[in-house]
């Protein structure tokens, strides 16, 4: 894990020199600022038929078939454990699941040893078109982007776990797994916030992207979509203060480099955390903002949002935790570990979808007597 | 979308009283009139039952809702099995749990909004079956019955956080527990008034012995409206006389065969066997008298039902299968649902095949329908299926179809505790809390 | 003892016995004397019974046994007159299923005054024996409890008649409470509790007339400020006589004016006045409203509440500017369909969340033109999928205005003005203008529509808006007379509208009697207008001048 660590002190000095960047553009340069809060953050699929062109990776219980195969049970044994499964099963006939990996030929925990079984070799999507972007400036290795047709998208994410059910969808829906992480991260973290500030947001030109999180969730309208207009104060803290260059063109935001580091609940999001970050947000009337973020993520931040859910989300979710482990690992992208060579980052895009907000400064909490 | 635009508004029901006073119409007039097939000749009421029903996982969202608002409205293609009994079902589209910026516990903010008013925070009110037992449930030789179909013994009816109502898993078991040695035939037995009814009744005496001193200083507007409330003061003196007297015959009343013994568990073949049980034993149960409350769970929340032979369970297919392009639904998952709805429509079969005077059992039961999620795939609380389905006496109006715009699904459960007379105002906590009945059915 | 009727307009001999009076003192019910009085040939009827709304129900319950004990259940539905609830409660009775729901109540609310934890503050004695009768302590609790309900003292007879029924039932159950529990019950069922009765006794300023009796006029004094039964004190007074002096009146008007009950009382009378009981059918569709959740409706209702007691009661505001005024309160929610920020501010004194922050808008903000600005009259006087110049209109002259406007006929055809995705007629006043072409129909709109249209700025959800289907919106109007341009212009013109000022005067007078004004009482109402002119517009005078007069408290008008 080696990109953009950065030591608290220097960290703070950052953020130091970002306010008194704020200050002084606030005074002379920014005419206008708006601010969206973020709706919907979902991986960017592309799913179409025949882009896994090996199949979908086998369902969790296929999986489990295989992994008591290989302890060397009979059909009867393996047919009577799935039989306890389904009843509710004893805490053993988990274990069995949960304990698949050999260290020294004794059983471990496979989510927490994941090198201790080999690669299950996800099937990968080798479809011609993925979201994102062309980061690391060739065009001859990635995908082409669905609507900017641009060549040499890297979305090594997509194509790790794309070819697993719950990972597929085609716009405007949303995969499944993608859904009921953001539900439970927007509905319990606080929201994430967007603010961009420039001389006239109307017309194009160079602006400054902000991207913070607020003190609280966000809230949902009637029909259960985050509510526009609502009002956030922002969380004070530096480490998910970032601060970007952009520039719009044809009511197109973009960004086109720099470091992102945003908190989210230890269950879902860990953090999203990215390198080299590009954005191409539409600036929608009506004050909608949707659109792809992309950049180089740290795989195994990704990783602990599937591990740390353990064997019952596993098997809920039906994919193969092992089978995550290795594939990102096997086509992580960039920022090679300087020893090993392994990289530690991997391409990714996500789908951003944000409504309009307004922003106050945080506030001390009031006391009884203040009042 | 037809928005819901036609709120009805109150309505005076009854007109000018003496040409002076005006009594302004109030829900479940139509109970007191015993035209409806549930009170005998003799003005005796027969009892007034509830039940809720629960399935998880709920159905494939825009195939299950109705085209049309209010009566004689077409199950969604989903849910044909419900059709012979369509007059009797109220369903209810565009109900919502608000989570309010708690964290999405899967599988259950829905049962506990639908049951007790609000989702998991920590506080554990009474279940909504149990508010109205205090109401319905008290004088039975069982307060309420659970039964789960799934061989699990949970339950969604609790007093409270530490008196959770556990399920009878077991048909037989049931069976030996309403109808073993200790039955006894609710047409033999000896009555005993409620000495509290006794009271009740008597201390009304004192505002009656009042009228005559009353009614000689108003004038005439006000001494026919005096007369009115009189009027109704009786109709409840009569109520609670009937009460203690020796209840109606319950004539439907049979004893069952005892079922054999079966296996339980999570196979959905075992679970709609034991389901069918489950519900004819409940049905002889309500008819003799046993119990005023039911509640059955039929697949649980996040619903391990599986297919024979393979543990991949429904509540799996339901996040991983994917949407057949065709079908427009995940098809495993709609097949595992349209076993529950037959399920529903076996227990609906059992209690109105039971004949009782110009009506059946179903005419004064009602069953509370809920589930979990209203978009199971992905966990969501959005256009949650509720359903209710029988007439529980006449106490609302049945057969419509009411759409709500994304209201919570509180709106469902304060209406019928508003039918069956507990008095409550308001139910449920923080968003999913409301004060709006549908008073279309209550009106 | 014999009274009779002998005032200027109440001519003829009625001699009755008034020792049969079911409430203590000489007193005969003022519908009786009316009735007699209509008999020889006078139209006008004097106050009758007055059946207790759930409000008040609530707030006499909360008073008596203290804000724990649950009130809930379907309560008999109200009916308007004249504008008003207060005074349709003249006219209802109580229907069968009424009464089971009142007898539900009375035994939940009994049997929380007498559990374990608060029969030893709510009762106030112990009995010899928790499981026997007591008659001495069910005595001093029913006569204590029972002069609160009844807004006056029980007869020997009523007392008596209660304590044997408690007696008698605590022996059948054993147990000293539930009898008590029993006796309390039937006392909330009583019409004694359920209606407000009039008493009456002989007026000794006028030798041979009537008035109300001092507990009467306290019913009535309490139920207009604070809508709920007289407190101990109040009843003293009425007891010792007090109220039928002047200055024993003022004394206990000025102390409930300025008791923090006001505020209950005020609630209300707006309440009543701007119909707020349509908030609890209210709904837009979400589809083209997502932000008009069940929260906001709640949230839109209190905020006129608040807006309201805040100007008239802790600013002492003039009445007037109530449709001018450019502060108000907001929470979160309602910050989303303003468009403003408004943050959950963290805590409040008491640690709790609070919602609530006070807002001003900019001068000439067309949100902020005091309560008919606000998201509550505007949605409530909307479709639910497109607003009405029409409806708004039609409030603005109903609500605030107290005249009556004509109901459509019922065979119009409104497809032209329901069709909002209409291309030609893109604004509700160019549909409307289509529409009201049809002589059938143009009376009526002309009566409401200019107004309305000033108000087409804000959308059903009372959103703002400066277009519809992208056609800029013509806010101009004409009120009575007086052209304006915009919404701010129409508050300065229901400000300056003599019938804003009239209406209220006739409201509050209405409310607190009970009855619609009389064209006798014309004159008085008129005055009271010139001393509320003459005070400033400030409602506290308004309802000092009311609860002092006379006519308030006179047996027919």
């Amino acid at each position: 894990m080696s990109i953009f660590r950065v030591s608290g002190s220097a960290r703070l000095a950052g953020w130091a020199a970002a306010l008194f960047a704020v200050g002084f553009s606030a005074e002379c340069a920014a005419a206008e600022s708006r601010s969206w809060v973020v709706g919907w953050f979902t991986l960017a699929t592309y799913s179409q038929e025949g882009d896994c062109s090996a199949g979908i990776n086998p369902s969790i219980y296929e999986v489990y078939r295989t992994v008591l195969q290989n302890m060397g049970k009979t059909p009867k044994e393996i047919e009577t454990i799935f039989s306890d499964i389904g009843n509710g099963g004893p805490p053993a006939t988990q274990e069995l699941f949960i304990n698949r990996g050999r260290i020294d030929g004794k059983p471990v925990n496979i989510y927490d040893n994941p090198m201790s079984a080999p690669d299950p070799k996800f099937r990968e999507v080798d479809g011609k078109y993925a979201f994102g972007f062309n980061l690391d400036g060739k065009a001859d290795t990635g995908y082409e982007g669905p609507e900017s047709h641009e060549r040499g998208v890297d979305n090594q994410y997509y194509r790790a776990l794309g070819c697993n059910q719950n990972h597929r969808a085609f716009p405007p829906d949303r995969p499944t797994h993608a859904i009921y992480i953001w539900n439970g991260a927007r509905d319990s973290s606080p929201a994430w916030i967007i603010t961009v500030k420039g001389e006239n947001l109307d017309q194009d030109g160079e602006v400054t992207v902000l991207f913070d999180r607020a003190l609280k969730h966000a809230t949902l309208d009637a029909t259960g979509n985050v509510v526009a207009d609502a009002t956030f104060r922002i969380d004070p803290s530096p480490r998910s203060h970032n601060e970007l260059k952009g520039r719009i063109k044809d009511s197109i935001l973009y960004i086109d480099d720099g470091d992102l580091h945003l908190l989210g609940d230890p269950f879902n999001y860990v953090k999203l955390q990215l390198a080299n970050t590009h954005a191409r947000f539409k600036l929608l009337p009506g004050g909608k903002l949707e659109g792809i973020l992309g950049g180089y993520m740290p795989w195994m931040n990704l990783y602990f949002s599937y591990s740390s859910h353990g064997y019952v989300a596993e098997v809920n979710e039906s994919i193969n935790y092992h089978g995550v482990y290795h594939a990102l690992r096997r086509l992580a992208d960039a920022y090679p570990d300087p020893k090993t060579g392994q990289n530690t980052a991997i391409s990714v895009a996500y789908r951003v979808e944000a409504v309009r907000a307004f922003t106050l400064p945080a506030e001390p909490i009031k006391s009884a007597d203040a009042r | 979308m037809i928005p819901i635009n036609n709120i009805a508004r109150r309505r005076v029901l009854r007109g000018m009283f003496g040409g002076a006073a005006v009594s302004v119409g109030l829900p479940f007039l139509d109970c007191f009139l015993n035209n409806n097939g549930a009170a005998l000749a003799n003005g005796q009421e027969m009892p007034v039952c509830f039940g809720t029903w629960f399935q998880g996982l709920g159905f494939s969202q825009g195939f299950w809702e109705p085209k049309t608002l209010g009566a004689n409205y077409e199950f969604g293609p989903h849910l044909k099995a419900l059709a012979p009994y369509r007059d009797k079902i109220n369903i209810f589209t565009g109900m919502k749990v608000f989570l309010d910026g708690h964290p999405l516990q899967v599988h259950r903010p829905g049962p506990q909004a639908a049951f007790q008013g609000g989702i998991p925070t920590g506080a554990e009110p009474p279940s909504i079956d149990q508010l109205i037992a205090d109401v319905i449930g008290t004088r039975a030789r069982y307060r309420s019955i659970e039964v789960s179909c799934h061989g699990s013994a949970a339950s969604f009816s609790r007093r409270s956080a530490g008196s959770i109502n556990p399920s009878e898993t077991s048909p037989v078991a049931l069976y030996t527990r309403i109808f073993g040695p200790d039955f006894r035939d609710p047409n033999a037995a000896e009555f005993t008034p409620d000495p509290e009814v006794m009271v009740r009744r008597s201390v009304l005496s004192v505002i009656t012995d009042e009228r005559n001193a009353l009614s000689t200083t108003l004038g005439a507007a006000d001494r026919a409206r005096m007369d009115e409330y009189f009027t109704s003061l009786r109709e409840l003196e009569q109520q609670l006389e009937l009460q203690l007297q020796k209840p109606a015959p319950l004539a439907a009343c049979t004893v069952p065969n005892k079922p054999d013994e079966i296996t339980t568990g999570t196979v959905i073949d075992d679970a709609l066997q034991t389901n069918k049980l489950f519900s004819g034993l409940l049905a002889h149960a309500l008819a003799c008298g046993q119990t005023n409350v039911i509640n059955v769970e039929f697949g649980g929340t996040a619903s391990d039902l599986r297919k024979p032979g393979n543990p991949q369970t429904f509540h799996i297919y339901s996040h991983e299968e994917a949407i057949d392009p065709q079908l427009g639904y995940q098809p495993t998952v709609a097949w595992f649902q349209q076993q529950c709805v037959d399920g529903f429509a076996t227990t609906l079969k059992a209690l109105d095949s039971i004949r009782e005077g110009d009506g059946t059992l179903l005419d004064r039961v009602l069953l509370y329908y809920s589930t979990d999620h209203g978009v199971a795939r992905v966990h969501g609380l959005d256009n949650m299926p509720m359903m209710t389905a029988g007439r529980a006496g006449n106490r609302l109006k049945t057969g419509m179809h009411l759409q709500a715009n994304a209201d919570t699904v509180t709106r469902v459960g304060l209406t019928l505790q508003q039918a069956y007379g507990v008095p409550v105002s308001a139910w449920g906590s923080e968003s999913n809390r409301t004060s709006k009945p549908f008073t279309e059915l209550l009106a | 003892m014999l009274t009779r009727f002998t005032g200027n307009r109440l001519v003829g001999g009625v001699a009755l016995a008034a020792g049969v009076a079911l409430a203590a003192m000489s007193s005969i019910s003022v519908a009786y004397a009316a009735e007699q009085a209509a008999a020889s040939g006078v139209k006008d009827v004097a106050p009758a019974m007055r059946r207790i709304s759930s409000d008040q129900y609530t707030n006499i319950v909360a008073a008596v046994f203290g804000p724990t004990i649950k009130v809930g259940g379907r309560f008999e539905p109200d009916i308007r007159e004249g504008g008003l609830f207060a005074v349709g409660a003249s006219k209802v009775s109580v229907s069968a299923t009424g009464i089971e729901q009142y007898h539900a109540l009375a035994r939940s609310v009994a049997a929380q005054v007498v559990d374990d934890r608060r029969r030893d503050t709510l009762i106030p004695c112990r009995p010899a024996s928790t499981k026997a009768a007591d008659d001495m302590c069910a005595r001093q609790f029913l006569a204590k409890t029972g002069r609160l309900l009844y807004r006056r003292p029980l007869t020997n007879a009523e007392l008596e008649a209660r304590v044997a029924a408690a007696g008698a039932s605590a022996t059948k159950l054993g147990n000293f409470y539930a009898g008590l529990q029993a006796s309390l019950t039937a006392m909330l069922v009583s019409p004694q509790f359920l209606f407000r009765h009039v008493a009456l006794e002989a007026d000794p300023a006028h030798p041979g007339g009537m008035r109300m009796d001092g507990y009467t006029k306290a019913a009535q004094l309490s139920f207009f400020l604070w809508d709920s039964a007289p407190d101990i004190e109040l009843l003293n007074a009425a007891e010792n006589g007090d109220l039928h002096t002047r200055k024993g009146l003022e004394k206990q008007v000025d102390r409930l004016l300025a008791s923090r009950k006001l505020e209950t009382g005020v609630r209300a009378l707006f309440e009543d006045m701007l119909r707020f009981d349509e908030f609890s059918t209210l709904a837009k569709d979400t589809a083209i409203y997502p932000k008009f959740t069940i929260q906001a409706v709640a949230d839109a209702r209190e905020q006129t509440l608040r807006t309201i007691v805040d100007h008239l009661l802790v600013r002492r505001g003039d009445y007037r500017d109530l449709y001018t005024t450019r502060h108000t309160f907001l929470t979160p929610t309602l910050g989303t369909i303003y468009a403003v920020p408004v943050a959950d501010d963290p805590l409040s004194a008491n640690g709790t969340a609070d919602a609530w922050t006070p807002y001003e808008f900019a001068a000439n903000d067309p949100r902020g033109v005091g309560i008919i600005s606000q998201v509550g009259f505007l949605a409530l006087h909307s479709h639910p999928g497109r607003s009405s110049p029409t409806l708004r209109g039609k409030a603005l002259r109903e609500v605030v205005l107290c005249q009556r406007v004509p109901d459509p006929p019922g065979d119009v055809n409104f497809t032209l003005v329901q069709n909002t995705s209409d291309k030609v007629h893109r604004t509700a006043r160019e549909r409307l203008g289509a529409h009201a072409t049809e002589p059938m129909c143009s009376g009526c709109h002309k009566l409401t529509d200019p107004m309305g249209y000033a108000l087409e700025s804000f959308d059903s959800d009372g959103a703002f808006r400066s277009t519809e289907n992208g056609a800029k919106i013509d806010t101009t109007g004409v009120l009575d007379g007086i052209a304006f341009a915009d919404a701010p212009g129409l508050g300065r013109a229901v400000h300056d509208n003599p019938q804003t000022v009239s209406c209220l005067v006739d409201r509050v007078y209405a409310y607190g009697a009970g009855r619609p004004i009389a064209k006798a009482e014309r004159e008085q109402t008129q005055a009271l207008a010139k001393d509320f002119a003459k005070d400033g517009y400030r409602l506290p005078d308004l309802l000092r001048h009311v609860a002092t007069s006379d006519a308030f408290y006179r047996v027919a008008p």
